[in-house]
C-alpha cells in the first residue's frame, strides 16, 4: 500500500502531464491560426480578380489583345492567345503560374493534381452572342 | 498511477481530441470559402457586368444600320438579340449556382430620353435610338438586373450608353 505522500507526488506528475498535453494543443491551435500570408489562397483570389479586370477593360490591340476580342472566335483565340499569355505572365509575381480554360482551348501551365490552386470561373461574350463558360486558375509552384 | 490520476490524464486527452475536432471543422469551413460558392461576394459581379455590357454593345452594333423610318424594327431586333445573349448568360451562370435576371426598363429609358433631348434621342420600349446620318443608331438602353448567389443579392437599375 502506497504512503499518502507518494500518492500526492504521483498525482502531481499526472497533473503536469495533463497540463503539457493541453498546452501543446493550444500551441497547435495558435500556430495554425497564424499561417504566413503567402501560404493563404486569399492573395491569389485578389490577384486573379485584378488580372481579369485588366484583361477585360484594357484597350484592344493585336500586340496586347483584350479578353473579349481574343475570345470572339476560335480562330481569334488561336491567333491572340500567345500575346495574351505573355501579358498575363508579366502581370503575375514570381512563383505564381496561371492556366485558362476556355471552350476554344487552354492557355498556360496546368497545375498538377492535388496542388493548392485558386480557381475563378468567368464568362465572356462570344462573337455569335452566346456566352462562353471559362475559368482562370492561379497556383504556386 | 492512481485512479484519480488516470482520470485527469483521460480528461486531458478528451479535451485535446475536442480541440483538434474544432480545428478540423474551422479548417473545413475556411476551405469552402475559397470554392465557387459566393460568386457575387467574390468580385464575380464585375465579370458578369462586363459580359452583359459586351453582349448589349454587340447587339447594338449589329442593329444600327436601319434607316430612321425603321427605328422601331431596329429597336425590337436589338432587344431580341440582346435577350438571346443574356438568356445564354443566365444559363451559364446558373451552372455555377448564380441566379441572374435581366429586363429592359421602359420608364427609366423614357426619363433618360426626356432629360437628354439634344441628339433627338427617342425611347422605344426601353431602347434609346438616335438619328445618325439618316440611320437609326441604337445609342443605349435602360434595364434592371437582379442576381443572387445564395449568399449575396445584387440589384441594379441603370442606363447603358454605347459609343
Amino acid at each position: 500500500m502506497a504512503r499518502p505522500h507518494d500518492d500526492g507526488a504521483v498525482h502531481m506528475l499526472e497533473a503536469i502531464m495533463a497540463s503539457v498535453l493541453v498546452v501543446a494543443a493550444l500551441v497547435y491551435v495558435n500556430t495554425s491560426a497564424s499561417l504566413p500570408e503567402h501560404d493563404h489562397p486569399d492573395d491569389l483570389k485578389v490577384l486573379s480578380a485584378d488580372v481579369l479586370n485588366v484583361l477585360q477593360y484594357r484597350a484592344n490591340s493585336l500586340e496586347h489583345p483584350g479578353l473579349g476580342f481574343a475570345l470572339s472566335s476560335p480562330g481569334q483565340w488561336h491567333d491572340s492567345s500567345g500575346a495574351l499569355g505573355a501579358d498575363i505572365g508579366h502581370m503575375l509575381p514570381g512563383g505564381v503560374y496561371y492556366y485558362f480554360e476556355t471552350p476554344y482551348g487552354g492557355l498556360g501551365q496546368k497545375p498538377a493534381d492535388g496542388m493548392e490552386v485558386f480557381s475563378r470561373p468567368f464568362v465572356a461574350c462570344g462573337g455569335d452572342g452566346k456566352m462562353l463558360d471559362c475559368r482562370m486558375v492561379l497556383w504556386r509552384a | 498511477m492512481g485512479d484519480d490520476g488516470q482520470m485527469i490524464l483521460l480528461s486531458a486527452l478528451v479535451a485535446c481530441l475536442c480541440l483538434f475536432g474544432v480545428i478540423a471543422c474551422v479548417a473545413a469551413v475556411d476551405g469552402v470559402s475559397y470554392g465557387e460558392s459566393g460568386r457575387l461576394s467574390d468580385d464575380g459581379m464585375e465579370n458578369v457586368r462586363w459580359a452583359q455590357d459586351h453582349a448589349l454593345q454587340r447587339a447594338a452594333f449589329y442593329n444600327s444600320a436601319y434607316p430612321w423610318e425603321g427605328r422601331v424594327k431596329a429597336a425590337l431586333r436589338f432587344k431580341s438579340e440582346a435577350n438571346s445573349s443574356l438568356d445564354s448568360l443566365a444559363g451559364e451562370l446558373l451552372k455555377h449556382g448564380l441566379v441572374y435576371r435581366f429586363s429592359f426598363n421602359d420608364s427609366l429609358a423614357g426619363d433618360y430620353a426626356a432629360s437628354h433631348p439634344g441628339n433627338g434621342t427617342v425611347n422605344i420600349d426601353g431602347v434609346l435610338v438616335e438619328p445618325s446620318g439618316g440611320s437609326a443608331r441604337i445609342c443605349g438602353c435602360a434595364f434592371d438586373v437582379f442576381a443572387y448567389d445564395g449568399v449575396t443579392t445584387y440589384r441594379a437599375c441603370r442606363v447603358a450608353t454605347f459609343i
